[in-house]
């Protein structure tokens, strides 16, 4: 049978304020257990929550970003369960009245593209961790430690239309949320350290089907790479099943990396009604048109825009357009490039090839290295100018990403200048003609590729300084 | 809408109670008694009437996002009954 | 007896300016009280007497330096045991938190440390002040000073207790369907539940978070109005605080024509003596001028009703809290984690609140939700409208505070039947409105107290025509026990 792949996806973007959601406390990332916790958010008696009002604002801009209707009256809801990680005993969230809802992003998988509905993104609490003791795994862990540095840590739930058809669009998809969240500041979008969490709902139909076949959620996906496998192999497993005349069960699976394989979650002991009830400690949120109109007015320029107004303006193509805004760093970095001078398209290549390649190589990012945007710019406008040919420069790039000195400087002192003097060059040109005469012949007799062989002898004999140009003029003139 | 025992079994259960049979009883029969008499409430008409989660509607009330550090966390532990590592303590989650 | 004993808040305050009496000696005073009285009494769970005397010599020496003091600087206070003391156990009377110790003040104990009033101790009260009798105390039960076969009303009964016992000038009581003014009402002395918000609830150990509210005890309308300004106040940590309130409510407004509607709904409920005595102090009140009117409020025949759903449902949830993992009881012999919660829930919580987070569990569950939490808080909707259309013709609503007279200890076993007893105090909640007993007569030799509502926010208002009802009705707040 000719099977359709449904997928939802449910992300968590821990927002990235100072503070966190419910206290004042430090809500970035510590291994140091407990040191980031007071009485409000370990659940102590008499405590009460505010709403850190920033949290709002990023939320605002995810759904703004996103193109979301914003709610004007939001409330906070208590999701009520037990469990060791959540100090009140209930989750403040938010229920039947989330922030920003019916939004939209787009994807493209191999320049197909496909536009995916947002359902709603909301607000919460994120609950605290739980270490393990005696093993890895829960099952057969003698007991646990509660740590509560991650309580009340600001969280937007961002939750998309069953609208995915494949694990490479999920994918993408997952992306560009990474994407946009990151572009408007809101979330580092580190996948290890969980500050971007990825459940997928899963579901396969007969194609043509218009209704829903049975959902599994999968959790535990960490990395790209992982809500691709997991995709693939859970609905496998889905089809397997379907196709020996089975039937899907609606549960919760985990996904195991290392054997890359889904499991179920259940388990007996839990009844769940979590009793969702407005939070009677807070107050409602009241959003009016003129502070979304302040919110958006202030929303950075979104990877979408900045393409199109490099493929308008600066006359990229769409590709270059493309590799250049995949990241929010890489695009900051090109942008003040350009802003000394340097050529746009000259500098996506540099930047996408040599800089990040040599970068790749010595494994740091673009952030740790001496290389500044005016350093940059000062290299490719020595290019420019031929005062430096193209080899030259990619020669000297790594002295400048390690020591920071700029290239005119580099040059100087390793006398790299390119050679434009008539004469000099003239005197090169005529000994390389000399001594390769069957060359010459074979260019006579009509291969372009001998050419290139004798500017390649041109080039090495004047250490890579000749002016590339000058020596193509004379090659000319001399064999003519 | 009259309350069984069944009933406060799950009750129970979802808010981490534990009863005898006794008090099973005894409660199913409290219960019974107070929704028996709280249903009066569906006598109401509250149609198109919202519902008041709160005594005084207030609104927007924010605080501004800045770290300040409490400097107590050892008192905090201190009330904890099993601190191991500088974390709270509890016995195993699953049992086999 | 020690004469001191018997002044009054504000009395105390005038005898420190013009130095007839020190700190120290009026600390001393109730602290000797206390110890003489508190084992038969056990309306004080724990005694602060080494604070309270550090803090007296603060205040002496101000008073010795001729510093002005301010409102209420210096006189003795107790505090019912559900606001959080630093470095001192706060119990709630339960089990649970038999051994835990705050590391932070709830923001009035700031406000009452910071106007040096000495802390007398920590007062008994109801379990997580689940009751109306004090009944449900870990530590025992609470007696009434007028009869000690008698309960003292709650849940707080040990701050009551406190008052009309001579066990201290002033005392903080929380009400959240009447337990500050029904055992005002018991005890033959002045309890206020202000306007929702005026006091911040920070530090407070919540029950029902919506309907909970701290106010004063004391032995007339002046102190509780003074008590009240100094408690008072907008607070950031709390996001149900009211902003900008003037919290002078000692200033007496005078009006020239008083009116006084009389809901008609609490009459059908009243004890025969209790609905005479209540009839002769109308008559009285009219004579002086009071105008009074029956009135309707249909929706407060749901009273009962609509709070034993709103108020379980927000404890069911405030009180997951308490799960032997953080602080608090916890059984040391479970073997797994769920044993553990269930085992320490089970031991550390007394019948009353175990019933009360079943019905609130209940009403929140899935199925039942719409049927009876939506139900509930639509119908305070209504009941908010009525009492705004009221508050429209009258200044104040007026009935009794209690439809009995105090009940015997043990006398009321059916949960239900002590439900009811809150039948007049439960709408102030529901609605967030300003309400306070103050007492009116006797029965039995116990004492009664009336119940007066103001509008939202009125409070003040609500002081002023209260102490005019006093001066008229000089109800005599001395009892047998005085003499002891």
């Amino acid at each position: 049978m000719n099977w359709e792949i449904v997928i939802g996806l449910e992300i968590h973007a821990q927002m990235s304020t100072k503070s966190k959601l419910m206290c004042n406390c430090d809500a970035s990332f510590t291994s140091e257990a407990n040191t980031h916790i007071c009485p409000i958010c370990t659940g102590q008696p008499g405590m009460l929550p505010v709403i850190n009002k920033q949290v709002v604002e990023s939320a605002m801009m995810i759904g703004l970003a996103t193109k979301c209707n914003i709610r004007k009256l939001n409330e906070f809801a208590r999701k009520n369960y037990f469990y060791p990680d959540l100090p009140k005993g209930y989750q403040i969230s938010q229920y039947d009245k989330p922030i920003c809802e019916n939004g939209s992003l787009e994807i493209d998988v191999n320049g197909v593209k496909r536009t995916i509905g947002i359902t709603r993104i909301h607000m919460e609490e994120d609950a605290g961790k739980l270490v393990h003791a005696g093993s890895d795994n829960i099952k057969d862990a003698s007991y646990s430690l509660a740590d509560l540095n991650r309580s009340s840590v600001p969280l937007c739930e961002i939750v998309s239309e069953p609208d995915l058809r494949s694990a490479e669009e999920a994918t993408a998809y997952a992306q560009k949320i990474r994407q946009i969240v990151r572009y408007l500041g809101v979330c580092d979008g580190n996948m290890e350290e969980g500050s971007l969490r990825c459940d997928a709902n899963i579901s396969v139909r007969p194609k043509g089907q218009t209704t829903l076949g049975t959902k599994t959620e999968v959790k535990n996906l960490n990395s790209f790479k992982a809500i691709e496998k997991a995709i693939n192999i859970e609905v496998e497993r889905q089809i397997d099943i379907l196709e020996e005349g089975g039937e899907i069960v609606q549960e919760t699976r985990h996904y195991n990396e290392a054997t890359n394989s889904t499991k179920s979650m259940r388990s007996k002991e839990d009844a769940h009604d979590y009793r969702y009830f407005p939070d009677p400690d807070l107050v409602p949120l009241l959003i009016d048109d003129a502070w979304i109109k302040k919110v958006q007015d202030a929303l950075p320029e979104l990877p979408e825009e900045k393409k199109n107004r490099y493929m308008n303006s600066l006359s990229l193509s769409e590709y270059d357009a493309n590799v250049i805004t995949v990241e929010k760093e890489t695009v900051a970095f090109f942008e003040e490039t350009i802003s000394f001078g340097a050529k746009p398209k000259d500098t996506v290549n540099w930047i996408m090839s040599e800089v990040l390649g040599t970068l790749n190589q010595k494994g740091i990012e673009l952030s740790q290295t001496k290389l500044t945007p005016k350093l940059l710019a000062e290299l490719l406008i020595l290019i420019d100018k031929n005062t430096i040919s193209g080899k030259i420069a990619k020669t000297i790039l790594p002295q400048i990403i390690e020591t920071g000195e700029n290239a005119e400087k580099i040059v100087a002192e390793k006398g790299l200048a390119q050679v434009s003097d008539q004469g000099e060059i003239k005197k090169i040109v005529e000994a390389v003609i000399n001594e390769n005469a069957k060359v010459i012949e074979d260019i006579k007799g009509g291969n372009p590729k001998a050419m290139g062989f004798l500017v390649g002898q041109i080039m090495k004999r004047s250490a890579g300084k000749a002016n590339p140009g000058i020596v193509n003029e004379l090659l000319n003139e001399l064999l003519s | 809408m009259t309350i069984d025992k069944k009933t406060v079994e799950h009750l129970a259960k979802l808010s981490r109670l534990r009863f005898s049979d006794n008090e099973l009883v005894s409660f199913t029969k409290s219960l019974d008694d107070i929704f028996q008499y709280a249903n009066s409430l569906q006598k109401v008409n509250t149609d198109g009437i919202s519902p008041s989660a709160h005594a005084i509607p207030l609104q927007n009330v924010f605080k501004e996002d800045e770290v300040i550090t409490y400097k107590d966390i050892d008192k905090l532990l201190d009330n904890c009954a099993d601190v191991e590592n500088h974390c709270f303590k509890v016995p195993r989650i699953l049992t086999n | 007896m020690n004469d001191i004993l018997k002044l009054t808040a504000i009395e105390i305050s005038k005898k420190y300016q013009t130095k007839e009496l020190s700190c120290s000696e009026v600390t001393k005073a109730f602290l000797d009280r206390i110890s003489a009285t508190n084992t038969e009494l056990n309306s004080f769970v724990s005694i602060s007497e080494k604070t309270a005397l550090e803090t007296a010599k603060i205040v002496d020496e101000k008073i010795a330096k001729s510093q002005r003091l301010a409102l209420l600087e210096g006189v003795p206070i107790a505090i019912k045991d559900n606001m959080c003391t630093s470095g001192v156990a706060t119990t709630c009377s339960s089990k649970m938190l038999a051994n835990f110790v705050p590391s932070y003040d709830a923001t009035v104990i700031e406000k009452i440390r910071n106007n040096n009033m000495p802390i007398l101790g920590k007062t008994n009260m109801d379990e997580f002040a689940m009751g109306s009798s004090t009944e449900t105390s870990f530590f025992g039960s609470t007696k009434n000073p007028w009869n000690t076969n008698t309960v003292p009303g709650g849940s707080s009964g040990g701050s009551a207790v406190a008052i009309s016992a001579l066990q201290a000038p002033l005392a903080l009581g929380s009400d959240t369907g009447g337990s500050i003014r029904q055992p005002a009402s018991f005890c033959g002395i002045v309890g206020m539940k202000p306007t929702y918000g005026v006091v911040s609830r920070y530090g407070l150990i919540a029950f029902a978070s919506s309907l909970d509210q701290i106010g004063p005890f004391s032995k007339n309308i002046d102190d509780s109005a003074a008590l009240l300004s100094v408690i008072s106040g907008y607070d950031h940590k709390d996001s149900t605080s009211q902003p900008n309130i003037d919290t002078d409510f000692t200033k007496i407004s005078s009006q020239k024509e008083i009116k006084i509607g009389l809901p008609k709904e609490f009459f059908a409920n009243l004890d025969p003596k209790v609905k005479e005595l209540y009839q002769d102090t109308i008559s009285i009140l009219s004579k002086e001028g009071i105008i009074f009117e029956e009135t309707e409020l249909p929706s407060l025949e749901q009273g009962i009703s609509t709070y034993y759903i709103v108020a379980p449902a927000e404890a069911s949830s405030n009180l997951a809290r308490f799960d032997g993992v953080r602080y608090g009881y916890r059984n040391q012999e479970a073997k797994s984690l769920v044993d553990m919660m269930e085992l320490s829930r089970s031991e550390g919580f007394g019948a009353e609140v175990k019933r009360r987070i079943l019905i609130g569990t209940y009403v929140l569950s899935s199925g039942y939700y719409d049927a009876y939490y939506k139900k509930a808080q639509q119908v305070r909707t209504i009941m908010k409208n009525d009492f705004q259309k009221a508050f429209s013709k009258y200044d104040l609503l007026l009935s009794p505070t209690t439809p009995t007279p105090p009940f015997s200890f043990g006398e009321k076993s059916n949960p239900l039947e002590m439900y009811m007893n809150d039948i007049m105090t439960i709408p102030a909640n529901l609605a967030g409105i300003p309400a306070l007993s103050m007492p009116f007569g006797k029965s039995n030799n116990l004492p009664m107290g009336i119940h007066l509502m103001g509008n939202l926010l009125e409070d003040q208002k609500l002081f002023s025509i209260a102490k005019k009802i006093e001066q008229i009705l000089g109800f005599n707040i001395q009892n047998p026990y005085w003499e002891k």
